[in-house]
């Protein structure tokens, strides 16, 4: 027994330092100044770490200026960064409001699909997870045609175009997840349910959702993930500043002649934040012996 | 069928249709279209039908055989390396002991981070002349002077497939913890009374149970493999010479730096097609007939 817990305490510290080791990483370089990321041999530990990087993005301008007053002159820095903190907003209101919009329709969605028996069922449900098989290349201009015009809405350059575009991303997944999740659980204690009396929807929500939790707790991470770190989609569909996600401002942070590395780094530190502390919440409820308990 | 069946159908099933259907007809029945069209933005009076020429014209294109090969390398050794560690880190993270739960947590991090930020950091972290690696190597004194890893082929490919599991580990693993968590405890009960040792515990019921998991890792994974251009473009850029320069690193260029959808969708669609042909293996492989719709 004794044997098994050494290998457990082994295993995780492999595990901590295969994902520590890169963030710690990031975190120095994020402490230091430009010249300092740029020397041999590169500096582990900051001696004095500096905090321009951090201020720059949540304030460029005051940065900026007192930069200048300071030495007279500046290299090169992305004022793209100036559109970082509003970003940061967008991102959170986007993933969030993809979670609410993924854990509620696949999670009706898949207990259709797995427990009704109807025509055209499994149709449905291929054609649902068969949209996700093709590249995202080849589809974002009808992508971009549909956000110009979806039902009559104008939605170009609005967080609500993004959203629509998140959930259309994750959902095929998220209802293959949960069906899957959902086959796996005995039908027995909703069928008791059934026959004393209740309706479907009362089946699902008072009977189901207790048993399926950490499927939905995991759905509901995913989608938010998904959509957090999504680039490519959120810039094809906006178009002012002040739409940007998070992951496009910090792209186009990279994507200047001369890359800022410690400014990038500040931003991924500052962007993993909100998304660790939405994990924290979520992942209490993934782990619950709920199923084996409720099925005796 | 009842009545109040049919109601609920409709009712649940419109949120989610609502969403997916605009998204999936119209994409693919475009992206159909133009792979069969001279659709070339640079030149847009001559846009016509040409039937399969683009397909024709991309695979004796100058990039095609070295691109297909990059993209089978990479996808060969990170999908089953994905697939093997996130079904063990899932194993791990459902044993029960201290800090467990922190471990769980620590585990997603690398999600939360920006691709780009994330292959930054891999670059960086391989650096010749200010990368950690080779400060460490030289340090501990395995080598004598710095080497460009990012300019030798197969170090290049292996730090793709490194940053690339850093990101995609995350997903595969939440999957399987979830899966792992709807294992009814009395399979293992009932397999402990009959005597089973814990390999063969772990062959018939955690890993029978998480197949239909598995098929959904796997799946995903592939396609991610395929389509992966961020981390491509960010730490190697298709190089040393043209070595990791994958499908969708030319995808790219054909749609946005030369304006040619019509090449661009039809590489899309040969990917498509691989995909498919990689989802039936897989079903093959592990042994699932066809998709449970139902419990």
């Amino acid at each position: 027994m004794d044997k098994k817990k050494i290998g457990v305490a082994l295993a995780s510290i492999v595990v901590a330092c295969w994902v520590l080791l890169p963030i710690l990483w990031m975190l120095s370089l994020s402490l230091q100044s430009e010249p300092e990321i740029h020397s041999v041999p590169p500096t582990i530990i900051p001696n004095n770490p500096v905090y321009f990087n951090y201020w720059f993005i949540f304030d460029a301008s005051s940065a900026i200026e007192a930069r200048l007053q300071e030495s007279g002159r500046l290299s090169f820095l992305p004022a793209v960064a100036r559109w970082f903190p509003n970003a940061l907003m967008n991102s959170v209101i986007i993933g969030l409001i993809t979670v609410v919009i993924n854990v509620f329709a696949a999670t009706l969605a898949s207990y259709v699909y797995t427990r009704v028996r109807f025509p055209g069922s499994s149709v449905l449900f291929y054609m649902s997870i068969a949209g996700r098989l093709i590249p995202p290349v080849a589809i974002v201009v009808p992508y971009y045609i549909i956000i110009q015009n979806f039902f009559g809405l104008k939605l170009y350059d609005t967080l609500a175009a993004v959203i629509l575009v998140h959930a259309a991303f994750t959902l095929p997944l998220n209802i293959w997840i949960l069906n899957t999740y959902l086959t796996t659980i005995p039908t027995d204690i909703e069928d008791a349910a059934r026959v004393d009396g209740y309706g479907r929807f009362e089946t699902l929500f008072k009977v189901v959702l207790p048993v399926i939790k950490p499927g939905i707790v995991a759905v509901g991470i995913i989608a938010f993930m998904i959509s957090w770190g999504e680039f490519f989609f959120a810039f094809m569909v906006t178009q002012t500043q002040l739409s940007r996600t998070m992951p496009v401002i910090v792209g186009f942070m990279a994507a200047q002649p001369y890359k800022p590395v410690g400014i990038l780094m500040a931003g991924g530190v500052v962007a993993m934040l909100p998304a660790l502390v939405i994990i924290a919440i979520f992942r209490r409820y993934l782990i619950s012996g709920l199923v084996a308990g409720a099925v005796k | 069928m009842l009545k109040e069946d049919i109601k609920f159908i409709v009712l649940a099933l419109i949120p989610s249709l609502l969403f997916i259907l605009p998204f999936t007809f119209y994409p693919i029945g475009y992206a159909i279209y133009v792979s069969t069209q001279k659709y070339d933005l640079k030149y847009p009076e001559e846009i016509r039908f040409i039937g399969f020429d683009n397909f024709i014209q991309v695979i004796n294109s100058y990039y095609f055989a070295d691109s297909v090969m990059a993209t089978a390398i990479f996808a060969a050794i990170s999908v089953p390396l994905a697939v093997a560690i996130s079904l063990g880190l899932a194993l791990l993270l459902s044993q029960k002991f201290r800090g467990v739960g922190f471990l769980q947590w620590l585990v997603l991090i690398p999600w939360a981070i920006p691709l780009v930020v994330s292959s930054a950091v891999w670059k960086w972290i391989f650096d010749a002349n200010y990368g950690i690696f080779n400060a460490i190597l030289k340090a501990v004194g395995l080598i004598d002077s710095y080497v460009p890893w990012l300019t030798l082929r197969w170090p290049a490919m292996l730090i793709l497939v490194l940053a690339f599991l850093w990101v995609q580990l995350p997903l595969s693993t939440l999957l399987f913890l979830a899966g792992i968590q709807s294992i009814p405890q009395e399979l293992y009960e009932a397999a402990l009374i009959d005597g089973a040792r814990s390999w063969s515990r772990f062959k018939s019921i955690t890993f029978t149970w998480l197949k239909p998991f598995m098929l959904i890792v796997a799946v995903y994974t592939t396609l991610m493999a395929l389509w992966t251009f961020d981390i491509v473009y960010v730490i190697t850029a298709g190089g040393p010479g043209n070595f990791t320069a994958v499908i969708s690193y030319y995808t790219f260029s054909e749609m946005f730096t030369f304006l040619n959808f019509g090449r661009a969708s039809a590489l899309s669609f040969m990917v498509v097609l691989v995909s498919i042909g990689l989802i039936i293996a897989y079903f093959r492989a592990l042994r699932i007939g066809r998709l449970r719709l139902r419990a």
